[in-house]
């Protein structure tokens, strides 16, 4: 139970009873009263009704009028007495309130809950010790820029024996392991780091200790910290878990430390030390799957810290020539490197709400304008009684102020729920999404962002009613014509809107285009499962082969399945091995860079459906002449013999790889991805399972497992999924900022409907005396309508050129996000730019009905 | 100002007053009317009440500040009674209410 009131409304209280503790005293104790009748969320709205009422009626208490101290009106009064008018006026015209505040509490709302993701993901600080000075080293290739590519162990050891002007230097890499909590076992992501690499980071641990680079000497007892996460869910917390001996994939292994929440490297839920033996620190240089982590001291220049790291390397390539790629090496901050996959996306998604605020700005300005021009005998009145136009301006702003702080105040609220939703929904696309919260530095945003549009909003049509109050003009005297600035603003408007539109168009266009690509395979109705085999049971291949050949025979005899084969990588999920750089046998010049390879069974193509375009797939492994066979993917055809005569040519490696075959290419990395040239090995068992089912694979899921059970209970299936459910999983990140951008854009077709309403009705009710004259002179009602829709058609055409020419420039700086869509699309432009015109003639056509209506009589009897 | 009429809300404020007697404060006054009037009222408006029928000396008010030495933590309460020309105001009302519910109360249950 809350036992203080909010924090914020006792500060307000405080400057609106200026000094006099009587009230706030008895709203404190009654506050404390119904915490206990009837808890704190619905005392704390009852509290903060009871201070709107305070500011609205401003009570003295009984007391002052004899104490004798009456104060002279301060500016602060002054602010009050502006405040509390601003309150009752606008709640005296609800439908103007709630209009107004709704498009600002959507504006501000969007606006705090995307800021909130953006800064937590891309600007928080990360959680180690002075995390400004980490960063990311790696590999740098020019065929793929931004990447920072991983390592060998002997190049990273030699690299790291000379550290230069760095202050640390460790690596690390992912591992998946089988975690085995008394006789219950199941997969877990781990990250294995080198013994330096949590002095590196500098985290203390929550329980025990991190490792220390003694964990790392070969023979020394394996040890294993954990978590927050896994010490939660997988050993309930236990306080004394340190110490304990747990089985990682058959390997005990002792507790010794937990680490906090919130504490990361790599996506691991466990930490385990590299041991290296002398032999895996000299050989294999050229296989690299270490990540880097590094820090320099403060203030460093990064650039200089790059090109001495590039040096370094490429003198280590000229000393081993044999397994040297050209490549170079370069570092970037570790927050850039960690993001650097999101910041696209994101930024995308900050630009888009943005533009929705300020639609939304454009609306309430045109809003109050209308408003503030139906008062302006009021204001006249004030100005003639002697109030200054400063002292009218100050009243004017003071209203949109008050407009956008109620705004703002429900724009947070909206947001803490909205984000509380995104997180629910796509918690798992949002980078950091345990780090995402309102905090101080979120709240700060949307208190600038609330006064700016209070000021955005009110400035233009402030200066324009005071200034006109000189003018004493009755409503009979006006022009009856919609004044150029609300035009322009309606085309600006228009323009927004229609950008936004385009942009959410192209992507979901690119998102079509990705969702209906053709991977290669047939995804539908094929399941794939990550099987795992004790390895005390099966220590050897033998053993292992007759259970996958027991396993198979079970599956392919059991209705309802076509057809079974493994993999060492399950397409799209897992990514292949890659080698740098493969040459075509005895030409060395011809050669393909960034090549994957795949274990896969004979029968791999025939169940996953990728057709054989030339020769066979391998023959039958496991015969020693076949282990040399490959089959490789037309990608990697096309780079290399051109000609379409691969089939019987050999690739120089390990002794000469024959080319058997050429099957079609798949989308290995995802369906919006390009596909890399790569080739197939052959093996005889691999950990994936793949399945094709007649029917829907996902029926099939209770029944492999039985099947796998029936052939031996210590077999554990993992990771089961369909094909589609992969793909799927894929696409996640863009299916989330697609989702997102159609709510924006969806928002800021609305708003700028409201907008062309608006101005239009508000152009006919002025121009009523004009309409009703021409239709007693004899004009058609139709000829009216057809003025007031091609007066709004005219401004939305506008809006529609500017727009058009908005977003060819903007699509430029969401290249990068799209996939699929190159160029001018000219379908998305026309459908985009005819929605926009549908939508704002639809507007039109209530005021214009409402002009065609108008009764001559009742006008000229007016007059 | 003495002479113009009591508003309805002012009416069951002094109402309050009378029931709650010396234990009549601003509190009080506020939980006194929720209960018996068994719907939510706004503790400013209570404040401004009290102002107004102040002002029309209907009520008056005395400061009590707690000795805190004597450990009393409670906060400065303004204990409020009636003055004599309140009570008079608030007979006048009845009486005039009474003879105009005379002989029609049967007809509230048509």
């Amino acid at each position: 139970m809350p036992e203080q009131p909010p924090r914020l409304g006792t500060k307000i209280l405080a400057v609106l009873t200026a000094g006099n503790r009587e009230f706030a005293a008895d709203l404190h104790f009654l506050y404390l009263e119904r915490c206990n009748a009837v808890g704190g969320l619905r005392a704390g709205l009852w509290y903060w009704k009871q201070l709107i009422w305070f500011a609205l009626l401003r009570p003295i208490s009984p007391g002052n009028l004899h104490s004798g101290n009456k104060r002279k009106a301060s500016s602060m009064d002054h602010l009050i007495q502006d405040i509390s008018f601003s309150l009752r006026s606008l709640l005296r015209q609800k439908s103007f309130a709630v209009v107004v505040l709704l498009t600002l509490v959507l504006g501000i709302g969007m606006n705090t809950a995307i800021f909130s993701i953006l800064y937590g993901a891309l600007y928080r600080p990360l959680e180690y010790r002075s995390p400004e000075e980490l960063i990311q080293v790696g590999r740098t290739r020019t065929e793929v820029a931004n990447a920072l590519l991983p390592v060998s162990i002997p190049m990273f050891l030699d690299m790291q024996s000379d550290l230069g002007s760095l202050a640390g230097f460790e690596a690390y890499t992912g591992s998946t392991a089988l975690l085995g909590i008394g006789s219950d076992s199941k997969l877990a992501q781990g990250t294995r780091v080198t013994g330096g690499m949590f002095n590196l980071l500098g985290v203390p641990a929550l329980l025990g200790r991190g490792l220390v680079p003694s964990d790392g000497d070969l023979g020394s007892e394996k040890v294993v910290v954990l978590s927050d996460e896994m010490w939660r869910s997988s050993f309930g917390s236990d306080p004394s878990i340190v110490g304990t001996v747990v089985n990682l994939s058959e390997e005990p292994h002792t507790v010794v430390g937990v680490m906090p929440a919130g504490f990361k490297t790599g996506n691991g839920l466990f930490w385990v030390p590299f041991q290296w033996t002398d032999e895996q620190k000299s050989t294999n240089r050229g296989s690299n799957f270490l990540r880097i982590h590094a820090r320099v001291p403060d203030g460093s220049d990064l650039t200089r810290i790059s090109e001495e790291l590039d040096v370094k390397w490429r003198n280590l390539g000229a000393r081993f020539q044999d397994s040297y790629d050209e490549s170079g090496m370069a570092a970037m901050p570790l927050l850039d490197y960690k993001m650097r996959r999101s910041r696209g996306g994101l930024t995308m998604l900050g630009g888009a709400v943005g533009l929705v605020l300020l639609i939304a700005c454009v609306n309430v300005i045109n809003l109050l304008m209308v408003r503030n021009e139906a008062r302006q005998k009021e204001i006249t009145v004030r100005a003639a009684l002697g109030a200054s136009r400063a002292r009218i301006v100050k009243q004017l702003l003071t209203e949109s102020f008050v407009v956008s702080g109620v705004g703002g105040v429900l724009g947070v609220v909206t947001a803490a729920i909205a984000l509380r939703a995104m997180l629910q929904m796509f918690g798992d696309q949002i980078p950091r999404a345990d780090e995402i919260g309102l905090d101080s530095s979120v709240l700060l945003f949307s208190v600038a962002l609330t006064l700016i549009t209070g000021l955005l909003v009110g400035i233009v049509p402030a200066m324009r009613a005071g200034g006109g109050s000189d003018q004493l003009r009755s409503s009979r005297g006006a022009t009856g014509r919609v004044s150029y600035l609300q035009r322009s603003l309606i085309v600006t408007e228009v323009a927004l809107a229609l950008m936004l539109v385009t942009g959410t168009g192209l992507l979901v266009k690119s998102f079509w285009v990705a969702t209906s690509a053709n991977l290669g395979l047939a995804a539908n109705n094929i399941l794939a499962a990550n099987i795992f085999l004790p390895s005390a049971k099966y220590p050897d291949g033998e053993q292992r082969r007759s259970f996958f050949t027991e396993l198979k025979e079970r599956l392919e005899a059991t209705p309802g399945i076509e057809g079974t084969a493994m993999t060492s990588m399950v397409p799209i999920r897992n990514f292949g091995f890659n080698v740098n750089r493969v040459e075509v046998d005895g030409e060395p010049d011809r050669f393909a860079t960034f090549v994957e390879f795949r274990s896969v069974t004979p029968d791999y193509f025939d169940t996953m459906g990728i057709p054989v375009l030339q020769g066979r797939v391998f023959a039958n492994p496991g015969e020693e002449d076949s282990r040399r066979e490959i089959v490789i993917n037309q990608e990697l055809s096309d780079q290399l013999f051109p000609d379409g005569d691969a089939v019987g040519r050999r690739l120089a490696r390990n002794g000469g790889l024959e080319i058997v075959g050429v099957v079609g290419n798949v989308k290995q990395y995802g369906p919006d991805r390009r596909q890399p040239p790569g080739w197939y090995q052959p093996t005889r068992t691999a950990s994936n399972l793949m399945i094709r089912t007649a029917g829907s694979a996902g029926d099939f899921v209770a029944n492999l497992r039985g099947i796998v059970a029936s052939v031996d209970p210590d077999a554990s299936v993992f990771r089961l999924a369909t094909m589609d459910q992969i793909v799927s999983e894929s696409l996640g990140p863009r299916r989330f900022q697609l989702i997102l951008l159609t709510i924006f854009a969806g928002v800021a077709l609305s708003l700028g409907t409201v907008g062309i309403y608006g101005v239009l009705s508000y152009s006919v009710e002025r121009r009523t005396k004009e309409i009703g004259v021409r239709l007693a002179l004899g004009a058609l009602p139709s000829a009216v309508i057809r003025d007031v829709v091609v007066g709004g058609g005219v401004l939305v055409a506008l809006g529609v050129v500017v727009g058009l020419g908005g977003s060819f420039a903007m699509q430029r700086f969401i290249t990068g996000l799209l996939y699929g869509v190159e160029g001018v699309d000219l379908t998305v432009y026309a459908a985009v730019s005819a929605v926009l015109l549908t939508v704002s003639l639809l507007a039109a056509v209530q005021p214009a009905r409402r002009a065609a209506s108008v009764d001559p009589v009742q006008v000229l009897r007016d007059e | 100002m003495a002479g113009s009429t009591l508003g309805e809300f002012e009416h069951h404020v002094m109402l309050a007053v009378l029931r709650l007697g010396k234990r009549a404060y601003s509190v009080s006054i506020f939980s006194e009317l929720e209960t018996q009037l068994g719907r939510g009222i706004q503790l400013p408006a209570v404040y401004v009440a009290l102002r107004r029928l102040e002002k029309r000396e209907l009520v008056s008010s005395r400061l009590v500040v707690p000795d805190e030495d004597k450990g009393d933590a409670r906060h400065p309460r303004r204990y409020v009674k009636l003055t004599d020309e309140g009570l008079h105001r608030l007979k006048k009302s009845r009486d005039g209410f009474l003879k105009l519910w005379d002989g029609v109360e049967a007809r509230l249950d048509a």
